[in-house]
């Protein structure tokens, strides 16, 4: 029997493929690099168009089983563009735009061949997509592959630079031994249902037979495992430092955004969706995990002085924040996915803002990369370019959680209450510990852009994409800062 | 040999390369250990599915085989560039970026 496919609904990962191919073509026939960008840029805003577009509508699910195999069981569709698939797909293709404007500079200073940077962003951001869509394990384990895999190539396009090959290949390890270690629990989780659907794996979990407790338990801790690399959480973090600081800068930012959002979407499903019965066993493991790995990375993001290591360790820091709200289990399950889902959405704006002003700055280097900016060398921003080190300073506020920078106050709060509300005390009590320690290193880096120079100019202009980035970014976070509620309203209204 | 025995042959497999990823230091048998791990958990996959009488999990033993199809080609290609530029591919050398 042959399935109808809803093209409506696997419609922004299709345009992405179609374009991605298209890119590859052109990039044969040696199309002018400009031309490329635009390629890529422009599909990334036809999908994002395809999301808006499918907003207001209903539910829709494609690749389900056909009523012949379904066994009285429920729909069991693999791909899902719900409210929730839509608003993940919007983040990750709003941030994936400003990654590539980000990027059209640094492809000509730093010698990378176009056609494959494009493909390779274009690549992962299906793989994004359809993470964030998938409903069953097998599409789950392909779209995250498909997300690692370019990745791994896009960190090591700089073929010359030995620091770039490193990072490659510790990326490439530590991910791929925590995709094996998380195939071996999802290995685990289908011996013990029987099924590859959450929505079956999830009613199979509940009537387990005890002696297959321990053998489901052991699978979830593992499955838990892969995703706590894609987010950079604890055991699995000490990758981010190493790979921002030797990937190019736009990719360090697409790690840290996308492939960061689609992690925590990929983990909510999972979590809330197949494994809602084992709560009390992933609920204490996720809240140790949260607790680790906010203090480590707020502890070691204290000693660092340059700037792309700092803002690797913020944001593992920052991935302990948001695995926060999960640790609270079943307990009101659906509050703690739409605040993490809200923290992952206004993080993004601020990250991505942060490391837009960082790669604009480190033009000033010259086109290769010799020394890495050390914070000493944003001393005296304010003085010569004012916009650029006010935009800077309010981001990093935003990340700290200071008024003025009521975005990331808010995504703050938003995190506390659904944390408190679950009944997790003592991790909310971690957290604000937290929040204070990384209140430090922010503030000092932002007192640094308003004292006596240093000598060195910003002179070389960022170029207009980058600028285009940093205003869209600081638009973005001002506006959210003005009215916060806009993001709990579309969050609530999705989870 | 009933499904139970394939699946301790999966674990002790698993195991194995769990360890050798801990303790080789060329990175090639590095990922060798992890193709094993890949492996064993298609073995896993495919006793379970026997268990059930379900295919769910020999499709996706053929999926993860692709995906670490995939893998080994970026994987050698990265590895392959470490080597032009240190003359080893030993992970211990891979050492420029530290704190």
């Amino acid at each position: 029997m042959i399935q109808g496919i809803d093209y409506a609904a696997i419609a922004p990962p299709l345009i992405l493929a179609v374009a991605a191919i298209g890119l590859l073509l052109a990039d044969a026939f040696d199309a002018p690099r400009r031309l490329l960008g635009l390629l890529s840029a422009g599909s990334l805003a036809a999908a994002l168009i395809a999301v808006a577009a499918l907003a207001p509508g209903d539910r829709r699910a494609t690749f389900c089983l056909p009523d012949g195999l379904r066994s009285g069981g429920p729909r069991s569709c693999s791909y899902v563009a719900d409210d929730f698939t839509l608003l993940f797909q919007g983040i990750v293709l709003a941030a994936a735009v400003v990654v590539v404007l980000l990027s059209l500079q640094e492809i000509t200073d730093s010698d990378i061949p176009a056609g494959e940077y494009h493909f390779l962003i274009l690549a992962a951001v299906i793989g994004a997509l359809t993470l964030v869509a998938a409903r069953d394990l097998v599409l789950l384990v392909v779209a995250l592959e498909t997300l690692s895999l370019p990745v791994f190539a896009l960190v090591g396009l700089r073929r010359y630079d030995g620091t770039a090959s490193e990072a490659a290949l510790k990326l490439f390890l530590v991910s791929v031994v925590s995709a094996a270690v998380m195939l071996f629990g999802i290995s685990l989780v289908y011996g013990a249902t029987g099924a590859m659907h959450l929505d079956r794996v999830a009613p199979a979990l509940e009537r387990l037979p005890a002696d297959l407790d321990p053998v489901a338990a052991a699978g979830i801790v593992l499955v838990l495992a892969g995703f706590a690399f894609k987010v950079a959480a604890v055991p699995f973090h000490f990758w981010a430092p190493d790979v921002y600081q030797g990937a190019p800068l736009p990719v360090a930012a697409f790690l840290s955004v996308v492939s960061k959002a689609a992690g925590f979407a990929g983990l909510a499903i999972v979590l809330a969706l197949g494994f809602p019965a084992y709560a009390h066993i992933w609920g204490p493991v996720v809240g140790v995990l949260a607790a680790v790995t906010m203090t480590l990375g707020n502890l070691l993001a204290l000693r660092q002085n340059t700037a792309i290591r700092l803002l690797a360790w913020s944001s593992v820091a920052q991935s302990g924040y948001m695995l926060a709200p999960l640790a609270v289990g079943d307990r009101r399950l659906p509050e703690a996915v739409a605040a993490t889902t809200a923290y992952v959405a206004l993080y993004a704006v601020m990250n991505l803002g942060a490391f837009a002003v960082v790669i604009g700055f480190n033009r000033r280097h010259g086109s290769v990369r010799t020394a890495y900016d050390t914070l000493d060398d944003y001393r005296g921003l304010a003085r010569s370019s004012p916009a650029v080190a006010a935009a800077l300073a309010f981001f990093l506020i935003c990340l700290a959680g200071l008024p003025p920078g009521v975005m990331g106050l808010f995504a703050k709060i938003v995190v506390f209450r659904a944390t408190v509300a679950g009944g997790v005390t003592w991790l909310a009590v971690v957290m604000a510990i937290n929040t204070v320690i990384g209140l430090y290193y922010y503030l000092v880096w932002a007192a640094r852009l308003f004292t006596a120079g240093s000598g060195a100019r910003y002179d070389a202009a960022p170029g207009l994409p980058v600028r285009a980035a940093v205003a869209a970014a600081a638009t973005a976070a001002v506006v959210l800062s003005i009215a916060p509620q806009i993001v709990l309203q579309t969050v609530t209204n999705a989870t | 040999m009933s499904p139970g025995h394939y699946l301790a042959l999966s674990a002790i497999l698993f195991t194995i390369g769990a360890l050798g990823v801990l303790v080789r230091r060329n990175a090639i048998v590095v990922f060798m250990c992890i193709e094993l791990m890949l492996n064993a958990t298609n073995l896993a996959f495919v006793s379970f599915s026997r268990m059930h009488g379900n295919l769910d999990g020999q499709i996706i033993a053929f999926f993860v085989m692709v995906v670490a199809a995939a893998e080994v080609v970026v994987g050698l290609a990265i590895i392959m560039t470490i080597f032009r530029t240190r003359r080893s591919s030993s992970v211990d050398d891979v050492n420029l970026l530290k704190y």
